[in-house]
C-alpha cells in the first residue's frame, strides 16, 4: 500500500514538471519490467529494448495515467503490449521461436527437486529447454507465466495488469502449466513422472 | 489446447494453482490438502506443475541471475543481495546508457576508445625503444671499417712528417710483398684472415702508438732503408762484396 501511494506520489511529481521523478519510477520497476520482457521476449537484447521502450512509451503517457490502477499494473500493461508488438514484427521478420526444434539429450531434464543443478552445462541445457517451452507458448498464456514465475506477481496483480478477471488469470496459468508439462515431456518423454 | 481443458478430470484447476503459488488462505488450503488425498488427478498434477516451476526457476536463475527485485509490498531490495545488486546497476546502467545514446555517441565513445588503445600501443613501443637505446650507447662503438682501411692506408703512407716520399712509395713494396704469397694459391680463406689477422694487428700496433708521436725512423732503420732504396752510396756495398771477377782470379 505504501509502496502504491508512494509510487502514484512520484507520478504526480513528475506530472508537475519534476524531471527526476519520473527516474525514480525506472529504477524502482526496471529490473522487474526487464524480467518480464525477458521471459516473455526469451532473448536479453530484446527485453532490454523492449524495456525501455516501455519506459519511454510510460513517460510519454504520463499524462494519460488516471491513477485507477497502480502504476506497475500501468508499467506492465505497457510492457506486455510492448512485447506482445515486437514478438509480431519478429514474426513478419520470420524471427520465430524454434519451438519443434528439440534436443538431442533431454534425459535429464527433470531432475528430481533434491539434486542442486551443479552441473553448469546441465542446468545451461535445462534452461534453454525451458525457454524454448515458455517462448513457445500463446503469447496469453506467455505472459501469465512470465509475470507468476519471473516477477512473482500475484494474481490480483496481474489481473489489474492486464485488466482480467481474477479466475480468468488462474485458469490460463493453469493451462499454461499444463502446456509447458506436455512440451517440456515431449522433449524428453523418458522423464515424465506420475 | 482445448483438447486438453477437456480432457482435465477435476473441475477445481484454479483452487489447485491457488495453492501451488500459496495465494490461499489457511483455511482454503487445508480444504485442498484435504482433497489432494483424495484426488489422483490434481495430486499428479500438483506434483507435474511443482517440477515444471522448479525448471522455470532455473531458466530464471541462468537467465537473470541472482537478481533482487524490488518487493510490490515493500518496495525493499533484500539485503544479502544487495552486493550483486549494486554491481549488476553499475553494468545494467552502463548497458543502458549505450543502448539509449544515439548512434553518433556510440560512435564517438568507439572512437575514443579506439584512440586510446592506439595511444597505449605507441606509448608501450616508444617507452621499449628508450629501453634498448641506453644499452647500445653503453657499448664501445667498434672502429668501422672504413678506419681500419685509413689506418691501413697510413701504415702504407706513413705520416708525411718523418718519411720522404719516396720511402712512402718505397714502403708499398714492404707492406706488399705478402709472405704468405704461395699460400694464397693454397688456401684463399686462411690467406684472407691471415691479411684480416695482420692488417688488424698493425692497426692495433698503430694504435698502441700514441698519435702525437710520429714514427721516427732510427738511425739503423734508416740506413736499413736506404739500402733497400739503394741510396747508399755503392761503394761501400761494393767494397764489402766481393767481385766475381776478383774470386775468379784468387782461384787461378
Amino acid at each position: 500500500m505504501e509502496t502504491a501511494t508512494s509510487d502514484e506520489q512520484i507520478v504526480e511529481l513528475a506530472l508537475s514538471g519534476n524531471a527526476d521523478a519520473f527516474g525514480e519510477i525506472v529504477q524502482r520497476w526496471e529490473r522487474r519490467i526487464f524480467a518480464l520482457a525477458f521471459g516473455m521476449l526469451g532473448r536479453e537484447e530484446d527485453a532490454r529494448d523492449a524495456t525501455q521502450e516501455t519506459f519511454i512509451a510510460a513517460f510519454r503517457n504520463l499524462r494519460g495515467f488516471r491513477g485507477e490502477a497502480k502504476v506497475s499494473s500501468w508499467l506492465h500493461r505497457i510492457a506486455v503490449n510492448q512485447c506482445i508488438t515486437r514478438q509480431r514484427r519478429a514474426k513478419v521478420r520470420g524471427e520465430t521461436a524454434l519451438e519443434d526444434e528439440s534436443e538431442a539429450d533431454g534425459a535429464s531434464y527433470f531432475a528430481p527437486a533434491h539434486v542442486s543443478p551443479a552441473n553448469s552445462v546441465e542446468s545451461r541445457e535445462r534452461a534453454e529447454l525451458v525457454r524454448r517451452a515458455v517462448t513457445s507458448l500463446p503469447t496469453e498464456l506467455r505472459q501469465i507465466i512470465v509475470m507468476k514465475e519471473f516477477e512473482e506477481l500475484t494474481f490480483r496483480e496481474i489481473a489489474e495488469a492486464l485488466d482480467l478477471p481474477l479466475s480468468t488469470v488462474k485458469s490460463r496459468l493453469y493451462t499454461a502449466l499444463r502446456q509447458l508439462r506436455l512440451r517440456l515431456a515431449k522433449v524428453a518423454p523418458e522423464a515424465l513422472s506420475g | 489446447m482445448r483438447e486438453i481443458t477437456k480432457t482435465t478430470a477435476c473441475t477445481r484447476s484454479e483452487d489447485l494453482v491457488a495453492y501451488l503459488y500459496g495465494e490461499q488462505s489457511e483455511t482454503e488450503s487445508h480444504d485442498f490438502q484435504e482433497h489432494l488425498r483424495h484426488c489422483a488427478s490434481c495430486s499428479a498434477e500438483a506434483s507435474s506443475f511443482t517440477e515444471v516451476r522448479e525448471s522455470i526457476l532455473v531458466w530464471r536463475q541462468q537467465s537473470l541471475g541472482q537478481i533482487a527485485y524490488a518487493s510490490p509490498v515493500t518496495n525493499e531490495t533484500p539485503a544479502p543481495h544487495v552486493g550483486a545488486q549494486r554491481t549488476r546497476s553499475a553494468m545494467a546502467a552502463l548497458r543502458e546508457f549505450f543502448a539509449l545514446a544515439p548512434f553518433w555517441l556510440r560512435g564517438a565513445t568507439a572512437f575514443a576508445g579506439l584512440l586510446l588503445c592506439a595511444l597505449a600501443v605507441v606509448a608501450v613501443l616508444h617507452f621499449y625503444e628508450r629501453e634498448a637505446a641506453p644499452t647500445l650507447a653503453g657499448k664501445e662503438v667498434p672502429a668501422p671499417p672504413s678506419a681500419a682501411v685509413q689506418t691501413a692506408d697510413a701504415k702504407i703512407e706513413p705520416p708525411a712528417n718523418n718519411v720522404r716520399p719516396e720511402e712512402t712509395v718505397a714502403v708499398q713494396p714492404v707492406v706488399e710483398v705478402p709472405t704468405t704469397a704461395p699460400a694464397i694459391k693454397v688456401n684463399r680463406k686462411n690467406i684472407v684472415r691471415r691479411n684480416t689477422a695482420t692488417m688488424k694487428n698493425e692497426l692495433a700496433n698503430m694504435q698502441k702508438k700514441p698519435a702525437a708521436q710520429s714514427p721516427v725512423l732510427s738511425n739503423q732503420e734508416r740506413q736499413q732503408l736506404a739500402k733497400d732504396l739503394q741510396l747508399i752510396a755503392a761503394n761501400e756495398d761494393e767494397e764489402q762484396v766481393p767481385r766475381l771477377y776478383d774470386l775468379l782470379n784468387e782461384s787461378y
